[in-house]
């Protein structure tokens, strides 16, 4: 078994040219494979078979997709070493990338997560993670349209045991 | 725009399935809720929170996140503004949790091995900081987490003691005798510690010598020998206070009475998600939630006797754990999976029998901020940092057979190992760092070591090394140190493939290594450090 070092040490493959990547709703986007292997799903498909033209993805929607090919684009140019651009320019950058409404946000993780994009299902996660935060129960329910399925016995119980956490 | 769900109710079907790898299709809703996000998202949403006052409202929404939230395996939590009766009601929450880390700022704040008793016993990963340790801390929290892997202490001080105990005296479990061992031979001789390696003599095994303890402790200790003796001391005092601390419930001496409701145990781990979870998950949660399901397996140290090794040979127990052990199985090692301890910033407390737990192969002493930084350029001048610069008074007598990787930084020279018993004290010893440590010579003998990092030592003048093994030495940002050192390597270190030597004053090396492959001699500041501002 390769060590991780040999690991990363191994020359990844080249990859050149455009892929088409078809969506959901069957929007139609042309992106240099080396930001479409931001993706490691479609990294995989590529390393498979390197002469495909295009790749459908089914469970993506063109608005959804759109985003993610954006975000790919500006990674694959602001982490090259000498690309000048500094670690708060990216979190910026990347703070103002994920200002959008709860339901695309929403969206935006399960492509990064069908797609697997971790940098940007971190980032996502982190965000509705933040709109999370002190936060009473009803308040969340109200603002992230959460149906209360606890009875009114349990949330009796809830506040009996933790009333101190909402003091 | 294409609508779909798999199930009427996209709860259902993105749901719990997901947590166990069920592979479910992806519900696209146009009006997605947060609730509609598969289990796996829901817990990556739950673990970028850093406060588990979050989490625990978070679980009050529903009974969706309410099952969810028991499967987070990580928690990072600040306890300071909890009282233990309610860090014990939150860590309830979690039964499976892997990695724990428990975090105060106050200035005294005990942890208590009752306390201790009601961490998940799922943890794998625990990191203490900022605790009081009382005495029994170690043996009690092994007892509990019988998972542990890695134990991480930062900023922790012992309360009356200054060692800890990874030993309490229960024998470890003996092999089973052999097929057809007859009825009425002899019983097989009482289980023994696993073997030490051989020690210098201490001060008490030398007949006819007459020592004033009390002399002795005021003078310090100067050298192995009163180091050692020391550490017996303090064994033995911890062992006492260890035997004298109220049990679960009592409130006597300094204890905080501890009033928590927790009759019951933690749970065991909560098991996969089923199809009747998926379905029915409010069912499920119940079943899964804490319950009093039986008394909780508290150890009971007070019962065994002290720490054989740390008693003289006429006090050795007269085998009353050995009637105990016939009739019961033989508990496990404590200990039995922590392979690695760190103590960061932990000066006042340590431990001279690391070498009982079975597997620790990884211990890392260090100061809480990095001992010296980088030299500016070619000024080689280093700058002693915030360390400490004392050490645990344990490092002398520590011995520990099965340690692999061995890193001490930013300790006092005049505390630190003996280095020139390397091959004794750390038998299967690979790696060694003892970086920031302000030493002036550095003798080294060992079969088994591979790698050596001693840089940033600037008194550092003499290096002796006879290990044959050594395959990888950094003596960077020791600038006293001679080029003929490096010359005397090529005789003691025959296999010695790599050599960095940054920040160096050499002006003439000479160097006959046959197997050298990587030789670093640079003096440019090291891009690996941060730059001293």
């Amino acid at each position: 078994m390769a060590t991780p070092a040999a690991a990363a040490a191994a020359p990844a493959p080249q990859l050149e040219g455009d892929i088409k990547l078809v969506s959901e709703d069957a929007h139609e986007f042309v992106t240099p494979k080396n930001v479409a292997a931001q993706c490691k799903m479609i990294k995989t498909m590529l390393e498979v078979s390197e002469e495909q033209e295009f790749i459908n993805l089914p469970n993506v929607k063109g608005k959804e997709l759109e985003k993610v090919i954006e975000y790919c684009r500006y990674h694959v140019q602001a982490d090259k070493p000498d690309s000048g651009v500094s670690d708060n320019d990216k979190k910026t950058w990347d703070e103002n990338f994920v200002k959008v409404d709860k339901e695309t946000l929403f969206n935006l993780i399960m492509a990064a997560n069908y797609l697997d994009v971790k940098s940007l299902l971190d980032l996502t996660c982190a965000t509705v993670a933040n709109m999370l935060k002190n936060k009473t129960p009803e308040e969340i329910r109200r603002e992230f349209n959460i149906k209360n399925d606890l009875t009114p016995e349990e949330e009796e119980e809830i506040k009996r045991e933790s009333a101190w956490l909402y003091q | 725009m294409t609508v779909y769900r798999v199930a009427p109710n996209g709860r259902d079907c993105a749901g719990l399935s997901d947590l166990d790898g069920i592979a479910v299709a992806i519900t696209q809703t146009d009006r997605m809720a947060l609730d509609d996000l598969p289990g796996e998202i829901l817990l990556q949403i739950f673990g970028a929170f850093d406060s588990a006052l979050d989490i625990l409202r978070l679980s009050h929404v529903c009974h969706r996140f309410r099952y969810a939230v028991q499967f987070l395996t990580s928690l990072d939590l600040d306890a300071t503004p909890f009282t233990l009766d309610q860090l014990v009601e939150i860590l309830f929450k979690f039964p499976n949790l892997r990695h724990l880390a428990l975090r105060v700022s106050s200035e005294d704040a005990p942890l208590h091995r009752h306390n201790i008793a009601h961490l998940p016993p799922s943890l794998e990963v625990l990191t203490l900081d900022g605790w009081t340790l009382n005495p029994g801390f170690a043996p009690v929290l092994l007892r509990t987490l019988p998972h542990l892997n890695t134990l991480k202490l930062a900023r922790c001080h012992g309360r009356g003691i200054r060692t800890l105990l990874f030993y309490d005296g229960v024998p470890l479990p003996r092999p089973a005798p052999p097929p057809g061992h007859p009825d009425g031979e002899p019983p097989p001789p009482p289980a023994q510690p696993p073997a030490q390696p051989q020690l210098p003599l201490r001060r008490h095994d030398r007949p006819a010598e007459v020592i004033d303890p009390e002399v002795e402790y005021a003078e310090g200790a100067s050298s192995d020998e009163d180091a050692e003796d020391e550490a017996d001391r303090e064994r033995k005092r911890e062992m006492d206070l260890y035997r004298d601390e109220p049990h679960d419930g009592d409130s006597g001496g300094e204890e905080e009475p501890f009033t928590a409701a927790p009759a019951a145990p933690h749970p065991p781990r909560v098991p996969s998600p089923t199809a009747d979870a998926v379905s029915n998950p409010t069912q499920t949660s119940t079943a899964a939630a804490p319950g009093p399901s039986g008394p909780i397996a508290h150890p009971a140290p007070e019962t065994q006797p002290p720490p054989a090794h740390s008693l003289p040979e006429a006090a050795q127990p007269s085998m009353p754990v050995e009637a105990a052990t016939a009739s019961e199985p033989a508990p496990p090692p404590l200990g039995a999976e922590l392979e690695s301890i760190s103590l960061e910033d932990c000066d006042e407390i340590g431990a001279t029998d690391m070498g009982y737990l079975p597997v620790l192969h990884t211990l890392a002493v260090s100061p809480a901020e990095p001992p010296i930084r980088p030299p500016k350029a070619d000024d080689v001048h280093f700058h002693m940092g915030g360390a400490h610069q004392r050490a645990p008074g344990f490092l002398v007598a520590l011995a520990v057979p099965t340690l692999r990787s061995l890193t001490m930084s930013g300790l006092a020279a005049d505390r630190a190992l003996p280095y020139d018993m390397l091959g004794i004290k750390f038998p299967a010893l690979e790696a060694l760092r003892v970086e920031g440590c302000d030493l002036g010579t550095f003798t080294a003998a060992s079969h088994t070591l591979r790698e050596l990092h001693i840089g940033l030592n600037p008194r550092l003048a003499e290096i002796h090394l006879r290990c044959p093994e050594l395959r990888v030495l950094d003596v960077s940002g020791c600038p006293a140190l001679p080029s003929e050192s490096l010359t005397e390597l090529a005789h003691e270190c025959p296999e010695l493939e790599c050599l960095t030597a940054r920040w160096c004053a050499f002006r003439k090396v000479t160097l006959s290594l046959g197997a050298l492959r990587t030789l670093d001699l640079r003096s440019a500041p090291c891009p690996r450090l941060p730059r001293n501002p």
